[in-house]
């Protein structure tokens, strides 16, 4: 296991799939409390939550030869696990999105709004706009504001042209503040 | 919620277990290659469509209804090839669908991706025009039985069927106040007392003419004629001397057609 600690994520992934599948349990080291964190984001009831996380892992070890190595397999894993929490949701329902306490001061800071809104943001009030946002807003969003992606990695998870992601933030910003004046 | 690290102990057991199992690179591969198969596929279609479009525009009678005016705008829309262009639209459509699916096309904006593809597939088919692709498989689809004929030829057939406004063929017989024609359909008598406008020289056997009017049964009650060569239209050239020979027959006594 020591040497797999050295090797970077896409070192990792090829050689889980060259020579060692023991070596996965790394990946799933490295990434799942990262993807559990993004998945909260869409999905309350912690036991469904695992069950989709297991279910991303699943997928992510069996489609491991589909994972291009000149690219980075972040975005690629956060690709998998974004699409089976839109499957989940669209099985179930559309839950309200929810952030941890300490997140409310990213929207505060990342909206400027401290001066603007009346107090201190209320969590149920920025969770109720984030959860009324179209999704083409709400998903890149949430991976710019929570998970701290970049553009260009929200634009490999969510395949959508960088441009595109800067627009959506954009205007989902603008959205975001509309609803919380 | 279950302890951390349970669902990497439930996953690796999986895995381990062999119940999980990684798909063969092979499926991958063959998955990719069927993408990018598909993709030149539609991008080769749309371009020999592209190049059947301008063959057709160019070679039927539908533009040169075009020069009658507002008459001319019935037979113009009843000519126009809506089969070719539907196709070439969605083979368009299908190809940027496939490349925004792609590993890496969905990095660019549809608008450029549309555009690019547009530009290949104009490029490809004006190409394809200019080596005189569009009469070749004019010539199949029409004088070949076998299964690309027959495929194409829904593409094609409305440059020579029959249009309710205009009519487009070779004169046979000039007969008073009217003419007998061929067109690719079979001989139709026009009735030319009606025009409105004159014609540039006196009608003769085996010149051509196109004409908008009024179709009343087996006669055509022209509108407007004008006299074309027949290097105009030759997509209705061919289908006439595929249906009645290269030199207008000489003909006697009056036809059971009229007049």
């Amino acid at each position: 296991m020591a040497v797999s600690t050295k090797l970077n994520d896409e070192e990792l992934a090829v050689a889980v799939r060259a020579r060692d599948k023991e070596l996965y349990a790394e990946i799933i080291l490295r990434y799942e409390t990262k993807l559990a964190h993004y998945l909260r984001k869409y999905i309350r009831s912690g036991d469904e939550l695992d069950d989709v996380l297991q279910e991303t892992f699943i997928k992510a070890y069996r489609n491991l030869f589909d994972f291009d190595e000149n690219r980075r397999f972040s975005p690629w894993i956060y690709r998998i696990a974004h699409n089976e929490a839109i499957n989940h949701l669209k099985k179930y329902r559309k839950e309200i999105i929810s952030i941890e306490p300490e997140e409310l001061e990213i929207v505060d800071s990342k909206l400027n709004l401290a001066e603007k809104v009346d107090g201190v943001l209320a969590k149920e009030k920025i969770e109720r706009a984030l959860s009324q946002l179209k999704n083409k807003y709400r998903d890149p969003l949430v991976l710019y504001f929570f998970e701290q992606k970049s553009y260009e990695e929200i634009s490999d998870i969510l395949h959508l042209p960088i441009s595109t992601v800067g627009v959506l933030i954009m205007r989902g910003k603008e959205i975001l503040k509309k609803y919380l004046i | 919620m279950v302890e951390k690290n349970d669902v990497a102990n439930k996953v690796m057991e999986k895995i381990k277990g062999g119940s999980v199992k990684l798909r063969s690179k092979y499926v991958f591969i063959l998955e990719k290659l069927s993408a990018n198969g598909a993709l030149v596929l539609v991008v080769a279609l749309a371009a020999l469509f592209f190049c059947l479009v301008i063959f057709y525009l160019k070679t039927s009678d539908n533009l040169a209804y075009l020069s009658f005016g507002r008459r001319g705008f019935n037979p113009f829309m009843q000519s126009f090839p809506y089969l070719l262009c539907g196709a070439f639209v969605g083979l368009i459509g299908a190809g940027v669908y496939i490349f925004k699916k792609s590993a890496t096309g969905f990095q660019y904006p549809v608008k450029y991706v549309i555009t690019a593809l547009v530009v290949v597939v104009v490029a490809v088919g004006a190409l394809l025009a200019y080596i005189d692709v569009g009469e070749r498989f004019e010539r199949r689809v029409f004088e070949k039985r076998d299964f690309g004929g027959r495929m194409f030829r829904p593409f094609l057939r409305s440059g020579l069927d029959e249009r309710a406004g205009g009519i487009a063929g070779r004169v046979v017989q000039v007969r008073e106040g009217g003419a007998l024609i061929q067109t690719p359909r079979g001989e139709e008598t026009v009735d030319l007392t009606k025009l409105e406008n004159s014609l540039s020289e006196n009608l003769s056997d085996g010149m051509f003419i196109v004409a908008v009017g009024d179709r009343r049964g087996k006669l055509f009650l022209a509108r407007a004629a004008r006299i074309i060569t027949a290097d105009e239209m030759p997509m209705i050239g061919r289908g006439v001397n595929r249906r009645f020979g290269p030199i207008p027959s000489p003909r006697c006594g009056k036809s059971n057609l009229g007049f």
